[in-house]
């Protein structure tokens, strides 16, 4: 194996990106792993010890927003050294790791939205009701077939996850564990502001429901989630631009 | 490609307090090969990371090919900072290659691969290196990189003796071919002077003393004869005398300053001897407090 470089006249955003989405990638890979042997489990669970009379993968895809922030947190406190230490600033670091995770979302939306699909045909050769059955279930689409707006929702979530968990780290680098922590509720804001408005996952139903609100209007949803990504990304962007790394911590590798 | 480096009346002040640096003023010619020595906490970490833009100055400025680099991609593109290795996480030793080739506009992947074979480096997970291998592998990065302007921050601790030489061996060779500006910071001096145009010594956050190597070794001089004419000597030819040692009624002086021809002359009539001292003692001396006078 040669270590061939690749091109590299490419921007430094450009190159920063492609070189995180390359690892994230097979961050991808792992949880496409976790999600079938999760959703092996629910259908087998459900099969055995349950009735299976709704989507059992709508339940077993809520978590991987989480996946997604920790995919946040991972690309700053992993990758930041390494690339300034190669030559990247830190606003190019930024820029690229944000498109970096807006693919690694893109992807993983379509893939969990393709999860959608074969569980209809499966529930269709085994003869069961392909519907979301879930007492506190909401979303911004209501039948498990809405492949657009399901793929819409995956991946705005999936979008501010990753920015919430990029936000708390960039905070922790550059105000250390005390001032830094603050910023950890506005990293908390962002996804489960998100959740709330698109009316998903435990957090977003249950402060939906304490309020009184029904399932959002798409729109409105989508703006909002679109407004905390952006201002997510914004917040976490001024706080990298000013992080130093210390002498030992520069790193060559991760 | 080369660049230059400046520094000016740059400080560093970490936020406990610390002052790492304290005005210091340095202009690096491009293409040049560096020597830049201090003691433990002496700054020097710290004046190479202002250089790579993971730290600002707190006072002065950074000056890469004459402008400030923090935030520059054109400008941090083409530095380098090589120190000590780290244990590395998942990725393996190839991983850590194709990454910087990757990263690193002038990288050399033959070059790497070369590199691979003479320091014997398996492609196995980073964390699975021995030290010394992993140290190589930085060093690897750093020659391979063709950074115009490549430091090493002491990363070779941990190298055996004749990957270190090695290494040393590459950095000239390959400097000879591509020429860019490399400063290297150690505690092996004598093993690695011969590859030093110039030096520069700091202490305490300041610049002692900054100057081409062979300018440098001629300024330290060890005056060895009969007292009193050590210091009649040493006083009237102006030098500093940095250390004495006596033994009877003789006494040795390590001094430094310029050695004029005529004062040559004048210390031989006096019956003085004058002998070179190393790089390394010359660098201990200038950069420790002066000691009490030692018995011969």
């Amino acid at each position: 194996m040669s270590t061939t470089a690749h091109t590299t006249s490419h921007r430094p955003s450009l190159r920063a990106a492609g070189g995180i989405g390359a690892d994230l990638a097979f961050y991808a890979l792992v949880w496409v792993g976790v999600g079938v042997a999760l959703l092996t489990i629910n259908l087998v669970a459900n099969g055995v010890w349950g009735e299976i009379d709704g989507s059992v993968w709508d339940g077993t895809a809520s978590i991987f927003q989480y996946a997604m922030l920790g995919g946040g947190v991972m690309v700053v406190a992993g990758y930041l050294p390494v690339y300034l230490t190669h030559g990247i600033t830190r606003r190019d670091f930024t820029t690229g790791a944000t498109i970096a995770l807006v693919g690694l979302a893109a992807v993983a939306a379509l893939a969990t939205t393709a999860g959608y699909l074969v569980e209809s045909i499966v529930f269709d050769v085994a003869d069961w009701p392909h519907v979301l059955t879930g007492e506190h279930e909401m979303h911004i689409y209501d039948r498990p077939d809405q492949y657009g707006l399901i793929a819409v929702e995956l991946f705005s979530l999936y979008v501010t996850h990753a920015i919430a968990g990029m936000l708390i780290v960039a905070a922790l680098f550059r105000l250390g564990w005390v001032f830094g922590s603050v910023f950890f509720l506005a990293g908390v804001g962002v996804a489960v502001g998100s959740e709330v408005a698109l009316a998903s996952g435990a957090a977003g139903v249950l402060v939906r429901e304490w309020l009184g609100l029904g399932p959002p209007p798409v729109g409105v949803g989508l703006l909002i989630t679109a407004a905390l990504a952006v201002a997510g990304a914004l917040l976490t962007r001024m706080l990298l631009t000013g992080v130093v790394v210390e002498t030992k911590d520069a790193a060559l590798w991760r | 490609m080369t660049l230059d480096l400046e520094l000016r009346g740059t400080s560093l002040r970490y936020d406990d307090g610390t002052e790492a640096l304290r005005g210091i003023d340095l202009a690096v010619p491009a293409g040049t090969i560096l020597g830049l020595l201090g003691r433990n906490g002496a700054g020097k970490s710290s004046l190479m990371s202002l250089v790579a833009s993971l730290h600002r100055p707190t006072g002065g400025q950074v000056l890469v090919g004459g402008r400030e680099p923090w935030e520059r991609p054109d400008l941090t593109a083409q530095v380098a900072l090589i120190g000590e290795a780290a244990e590395g996480g998942t990725w393996k030793v190839r991983d850590a290659l194709t990454s910087a080739g990757y990263l690193r506009p002038t990288w050399d992947p033959s070059y790497a691969d070369r590199l691979l074979d003479l320091f014997e480096i398996p492609n196995v997970k980073i964390s699975n290196l021995s030290r010394g291998k992993r140290a190589a592998l930085a060093c690897l990065v750093g020659l391979a990189g063709r950074t115009p302007i490549t430091m090493y921050d002491e990363p070779y601790l941990g190298m055996d003796a004749p990957t270190r030489y090695a290494f040393y061996d590459e950095v000239l060779s390959d400097y000879m071919v591509h020429p860019r500006t490399v400063i290297i910071s150690t505690h092996h001096i004598d093993e690695v002077a011969s590859l030093f145009g110039q030096v520069a010594i700091i202490d305490a956050g300041r610049l002692v003393t900054y100057d081409d190597t062979d300018n440098l070794r001629s300024r330290g001089v060890e005056v060895t004869g009969p007292t009193s004419a050590v210091d009649d000597f040493t006083s009237a030819a102006g030098l500093r005398v940095l250390t004495t040692r006596r033994l009877g009624g003789t006494k040795a002086a390590v001094t430094y300053g310029e050695l004029t021809e005529a004062a040559r002359r004048r210390a031989a009539d006096a019956g003085l001897e004058l002998g070179p001292i190393s790089l390394q003692d010359l660098f201990v001396h200038l950069s420790t407090p002066q000691p009490e006078e030692a018995a011969l």
